[in-house]
């Protein structure tokens, strides 16, 4: 379709250009009359009457090619004023050609006018809107004296949108869209230290979370997010963290070996394991922690309430699958007394729960095979991470719901004076 | 001299098509646009998100990750029915998808307590 859109443009073209040379073979066959006769009428050429004079005087277009040449002598030279002045006498003698504010755009950038040189830019674009090389020499001001990027990017954009084979505007695009995404990280990196030293340990540790996400291979993160664990205590996620930051950068080891040589790393375990006897929920937190730092403490649990701990440091991802793993609660529903089974608050709790399940076991799926994905390298651009993410922020999402569905269910067993099981 | 001029006419055009292309996927434009489209998503600016991946999608219409990037940009901006047709069309690319990004549309994903 779009080729043939452009075929009848071109066709078009051509015949104008067709037209065109029509009408100069015409003006050819019929000249304008160059000498008068005695009589007075006109002729051509030979003719026998006197010529006329001819003592023209020197077009404005002649003058502003002097002048340019002039400037452009002056360019040559580095003396930037006197061809700015030139160039700007050549525009006055003829205003419409877009070369003349090109040069004079150049010229005022050289002496560091720069948004004066846009404005000439601009008009150089006026006359030659198709040029993607003034956009892109619009751009470079932007982005390179200015520190204007966002606003740069655009005119990258507009000179590739024009001339999609310009190759350094293109360049400059690209460049420039890194470059503000690198500046949003490092925006980023000063705001979690800034909290960090306000002692506002939680925001800190979910930006450095945010940064890890962007930048796995981030040493600095690394290390400032076990900082930022260890601050508070959890100390089996900041030596992980800290792991981490050694693996990519060796010299953070004396951070590592201070975790682990910390009187407090002895109270981890206990941590963990106090943790443990007060339910599931916070457990799964804990090693959240352990797992969001990617040292992906493994731990077994077993179906009543997780007896048995076992650390250890892996980046096997089936520990994840491990963890979210489903919970059986149908014993909650199943063994019900036959009277509680009709009660309707608890059918509509029910049929709630078992919506939940099977939601959780969609989502575990999903996320079982996002992860074989990660495994296989099968993605390129690293959505598969922010995937992984979303999908354990919706896993948590309905263990929540369904644990806060099991407390209501629990609450019918009460209403009609039955004891919940354990 | 008419009839040459016609076919000159016809052989111009049709190379001209053919040298400047319809629309030229540009790989590295869409990379750039992209990645920091996924940084915008994970630092929570959506509509920036959005801006990006949609850029990254002119300069490659083919990648399945970028309807990803964008349908969750719209997911989380409240926008279900764009995150649909988003996921719609990336399923439509890379058929394995669906189970993955189907969950992603339930209901439960907003009803966190």
């Amino acid at each position: 379709m779009c080729y043939l859109k452009r075929s009848v443009v071109t066709m078009f073209f051509a015949l104008v250009f067709f037209i065109f040379c029509s009408v100069e073979v015409q003006a050819q066959a019929f000249p304008e009359p160059n000498c008068v006769r005695e009589d007075g009428t006109p002729c051509f050429g030979g003719g026998t009457g006197p010529r006329e004079p001819s003592p023209r005087p020197e077009s404005n277009t002649n003058i502003s090619i002097r002048h340019f040449n002039a400037g452009y002598e002056y360019e040559k030279a580095g003396n930037w004023t006197a061809a700015e002045n030139e160039y700007r006498m050549a525009i006055q003698y003829y205003p419409d050609w877009g070369g003349y504010h090109f040069k004079l755009a150049y010229m005022l950038e050289k002496q560091g006018r720069y948004n004066e040189a846009i404005q000439s830019y601009k008009q150089k674009i006026a006359l030659n809107p198709r040029d993607s090389t003034t956009y892109n020499s619009i751009g470079v001001i932007l982005f390179n004296n200015l520190g204007r990027w966002e606003e740069a990017e655009k005119w990258f954009l507009a000179a590739h949108q024009r001339n999609p084979t310009d190759s350094l505007a293109r360049d400059n695009l690209i460049l420039t869209v890194k470059r503000i995404r690198q500046k949003v990280s490092d925006n980023t990196f000063n705001r979690a230290i800034d909290l960090m030293e306000k002692g506002e340990r939680a925001k800190a540790e979910s930006l450095w979370r945010k940064q890890l996400l962007v930048n796995p291979n981030d040493a600095g993160a690394w290390k400032n997010l076990g900082v930022t664990l260890a601050g508070q205590g959890r100390w089996l996620a900041a030596e992980a963290a800290l792991r981490e930051a050694v693996q990519l950068d060796p010299s953070n080891i004396r951070g590592l070996r201070i975790i682990m040589e910390s009187a407090e790393r002895g109270n981890a375990l206990k941590e963990l394991m106090a943790a443990n006897e007060q339910g599931l929920m916070a457990t799964k937190e804990l090693n959240m922690e352990a797992m969001r730092g990617r040292a992906m403490s493994c731990f077994d649990f077993n179906e009543d309430a997780t007896k048995t701990i076992r650390c250890a440091y892996s980046k096997d991802s089936s520990a994840t699958i491990a963890f979210f793993a489903p919970r059986a609660t149908s014993q909650l529903i199943t063994g019900a007394p036959p009277e509680l089974k009709k009660y309707p608050k608890f059918i509509e709790l029910a049929k709630e729960n078992k919506r939940l399940e099977k939601d959780y076991g969609e989502a575990c799926d999903a996320l079982q095979k996002l992860l074989k994905r990660k495994d296989s390298g099968q993605v390129s651009t690293g959505m598969t991470d922010v995937l992984v993410a979303e999908q354990k922020q919706k896993l948590s999402a309905i263990k929540n719901e369904k644990d806060f569905n099991e407390v209501k269910i629990q609450e019918s067993y009460v209403d009609l004076g039955f004891r919940p099981p354990k | 001299m008419m009839k040459k001029f016609i076919i000159f006419t016809i052989i111009a055009a049709v190379l001209s098509g053919l040298f400047f292309g319809c629309r030229t996927i540009q790989p590295e434009l869409a990379k750039a646009y992209s990645d920091r489209g996924r940084n915008e998503l994970i630092f929570d600016n959506y509509k920036g998100a959005i801006e990006d991946f949609t850029k990254a999608i002119e300069f490659n219409p083919e990648d399945t990750d970028l309807y990803v990037g964008r349908g969750l940009a719209y997911l989380k901006n409240g926008d279900n029915e764009a995150a649909k047709s988003d996921f719609d069309k990336a399923i439509s690319l890379d058929p394995s998808m669906e189970k993955i990004l189907k969950p992603l549309l339930s209901p439960a994903q907003t009803t966190s307590r």
